[in-house]
């Protein structure tokens, strides 16, 4: 093994200074470097994974408005003429050849 | 010596590399357009995404026509195939399926009820037989077993667990009035092209409006088939067909309708028909014919059922159409309501005598006992005293003879001959409806001219129509001045006359201020008339001081035929209904 004398030893401290700058400076670059990967990594990630979010959304919200259908369409039939009609049988109500139809009075004015 | 390995093994990897980058060259210059394709098809998926069809509402916003979710059951049949290879392992899930889809097949039938229990089983194994042939299919993949099933059927079908058996979502038309207005609204059926298409009535005429456009979504999918948030989707929006507003009132169509039904089954009429316009507007409030049909399951049903009778079938209008006649006399000034018409006896015309339904004269008859006694000599009085050109000028005012343009389809524009081949004869006997068509729409249309103070309105179903985005009112059309509001006014008086001491006036209602005509016209069989066989019909407009209304009562062959012991006694019972609901007194 070779041992370096003093002179070298200086002169390798030397060169190690004048070098160590643009090494910090390429480690900062790796690691930013690094670090957007990890960062685009995460979102693609996000992006990818959020359609699984956007299916079932989308999944849930056919469903609202197939219920919401159902419902009007419920609502309709339930209103429908011929269940009135039912309905108000066995509520006792019926045709009547009698009706009155009462008017509000004349305006005094307008008496002869 | 060591010099010629070293180029060999150079020459090799020339040769390695250049295959190589050929093959690379291969793959990525000559086959690339085809593997992106393949690769976009891979990872792209275009879904079309179907339109709503617009829905179709009464005057008053219920729904007549909506859409409620159904399905196609379909088989895919490699993986069924796995799974019940043996023959009887098909026939057995063929007969599950079968029962399964049973409910709903009989619900279809045209009588469901009145079904025996022979009938049922033959509609099974039927429908057996037609699932087993679809199962058992060579060189198909996929294959349809049944389409537009509702979502109680899809339960029942997924509890059975049949492996190779998925469902599709469709949807399909809703009537949640049953039949009430069925063959105004008409039914969506499949084109030639196997697409939903409407046909009759509202479906029909406004399908265009009705489908909307389907949309196209082109999105990237990841490995498990989910889409993939990035700025590559493309596509477009579906646009939703534009939902009805009609003029019909659910109430006064209700209404109709049951009455018109107990009156066609009371006289044993061939069939019948009921339309009530607001005379001021045009406005169809109601339009009904018996029988009718269920929409909801039209295919049980004939073609000769989903006709609307009241603006597809013409007919003699007989004695209504006087009113046609002496308002147009009285307008051209022709004759004036204190004319008297000798009226001594049958007219003899070119050969032929025409003579009064009852063959009884009433001499010196004014133009209003011309009415009340609907004389069709007097008729034919006024007739010749108006002429042929001016008689034809005035048939053609009031709409006859052309179609009135309505939103429905079917409408026919009725058979007036030409004036060229008008004779003598056709003059008198047009004079009091016979030897001309016209439709159940057009005869109340023309009484809505003297309803309408001489003003003839274009009868219109639609009033409103409704986009994503906007409402379009549809207002009401004049299509033109046919008398003057003089004549219309002695019209009015004339007609309430008719009624009030025609033939038939015990028979009516007191208080009701209704002006009509009654009219009893024999129909046509192979080239002369049949005495047994009449159309019997009642136009009529009340209250006569302000008109709301103005309709037609028409049966078919009813027994007995005349208008004013059939058609008219059911024109009172559908105004005594109405007239509270729409709050005029009695006086």
């Amino acid at each position: 093994m070779k041992i370096l004398s003093r002179d070298d030893l200086n002169e390798k401290r030397k060169r190690l200074a004048t070098v160590l700058p643009y090494f910090k400076f390429i480690c900062l670059l790796v690691i930013l470097l690094i670090g957007l990967f990890g960062v685009k990594l995460y979102f693609t990630n996000l992006l990818a994974t959020s359609g699984v979010q956007l299916t079932a959304t989308t999944v849930k919200i056919e469903k609202h408005e197939a219920d919401i259908a159902k419902l009007e369409n419920e609502i309709s039939k339930l209103g429908s003429m011929k269940r009135i009609q039912k309905e108000a049988k066995k509520l006792g109500f019926g045709d009547t050849e009698k009706v009155q139809i009462l008017k509000s009075q004349d305006p005094v004015a307008q008496k002869p | 010596m060591k010099n010629w390995r070293f180029v060999f093994i150079q020459i090799l990897f020339i040769v390695l590399a250049a295959a190589l980058v050929g093959r690379l060259l291969y793959w990525q210059v000559v086959k690339h357009d085809s593997l992106v394709a393949k690769a976009s098809e891979q990872r792209e998926i275009t879904t079309i995404i179907e339109a709503t069809r617009g829905k179709i509402f009464s005057s008053d916003g219920s729904l007549l026509v909506g859409n409620e979710p159904a399905f196609l059951l379909f088989a895919n049949l490699n993986e069924f195939k796995e799974s019940y290879f043996e023959t009887d392992g098909i026939e057995e899930i063929a007969k599950e399926i079968a029962e399964a889809l049973l409910p709903e097949i009989l619900q279809n039938q045209k009588d469901p009820k009145k079904l025996s229990e022979s009938e049922k089983e033959s509609i099974f194994d039927e429908e057996e037989k037609r699932i087993i042939k679809k199962l058992k299919s060579e060189n198909l993949v996929w294959v349809p077993l049944a389409k537009k099933i509702s979502e109680t059927t899809k339960n029942v079908i997924q509890k059975l667990e049949i492996k190779g058996l998925g469902f599709e979502d469709l949807s399909k038309r809703y009537y949640p009035e049953g039949n009430l207005a069925s063959q105004l609204l008409g039914f969506v059926g499949k084109n030639e092209d196997g697409l939903d298409t409407g046909y009759f009535g509202l479906e029909g005429y406004y399908n265009d409006q009705l489908s909307g456009k389907p949309g196209r979504l082109i999105q990237e999918l990841d490995a498990s088939g989910n889409p993939i948030l990035t700025n590559d989707q493309d596509g477009s929006f579906p646009t939703d067909g534009f939902d009805l507003t009609t003029t019909i009132d659910r109430n006064v169509q209700y209404v109709v309708e049951e009455v018109l039904e107990e009156g066609v089954k009371k006289y044993g009429a061939k069939s019948g028909s009921v339309v009530i316009l607001d005379p001021k507007t045009g406005g169809i409030l109601s339009m009904a014919n018996y029988p009718s049909y269920e929409p909801n399951r039209w295919q049980a049903f004939e073609e000769e059922d989903f006709q609307n009778q009241s603006i597809s079938q013409v007919y003699e209008p007989g004695s209504t159409f006087k009113l046609v006649t002496v308002a147009s006399a009285l307008d051209a000034q022709a004759v004036k309501p204190d004319t008297i018409c000798p009226c001594k006896g049958p007219i003899k015309v070119s050969g032929y005598e025409i003579q009064t339904w009852n063959n009884k004269y009433n001499p010196n008859s004014s133009v209003v006992e011309i009415l009340q006694h609907s004389d069709n000599v007097g008729a034919g009085f006024i007739g010749e005293k108006l002429g042929k050109d001016k008689f034809l000028e005035y048939i053609n005012k009031f709409g006859l003879g052309n179609t009135l343009g309505t939103d429905l389809q079917g409408e026919e524009a009725g058979i007036i001959k030409e004036r060229r081949n008008w004779s003598d004869v056709d003059l008198i006997t047009a004079s009091f409806g016979q030897g001309l068509s016209v439709t159940a729409l057009q005869m109340t249309s023309a009484l809505g001219v003297i309803a309408n103070d001489g003003k003839l309105m274009k009868p219109y179903l639609v009033k409103k129509i409704t986009t994503n985005d906007t409402e379009i009112e549809i207002k009401p059309e004049e299509i033109r001045r046919v008398l003057s509001t003089d004549t219309a006014k002695v019209m009015k008086e004339l007609l309430l006359s008719a009624v009030e001491g025609g033939e038939a006036k015990n028979l009516i209602p007191k208080g009701y201020r209704v002006a009509g005509k009654t009219g009893t016209a024999q129909v046509a069989v192979a080239g002369s008339y049949d005495p047994s066989k009449a159309v019997a019909s009642f136009v009529g407009f009340g209250p006569v001081e302000n008109p709301k209304f103005v309709a037609i009562v028409k049966y078919v062959n009813p027994t007995p035929i005349y208008g004013a012991e059939t058609a008219e006694p059911t024109f009172f019972e559908i105004v005594k209904k109405l007239y509270p609901y729409w709050g005029i007194t009695v006086k």
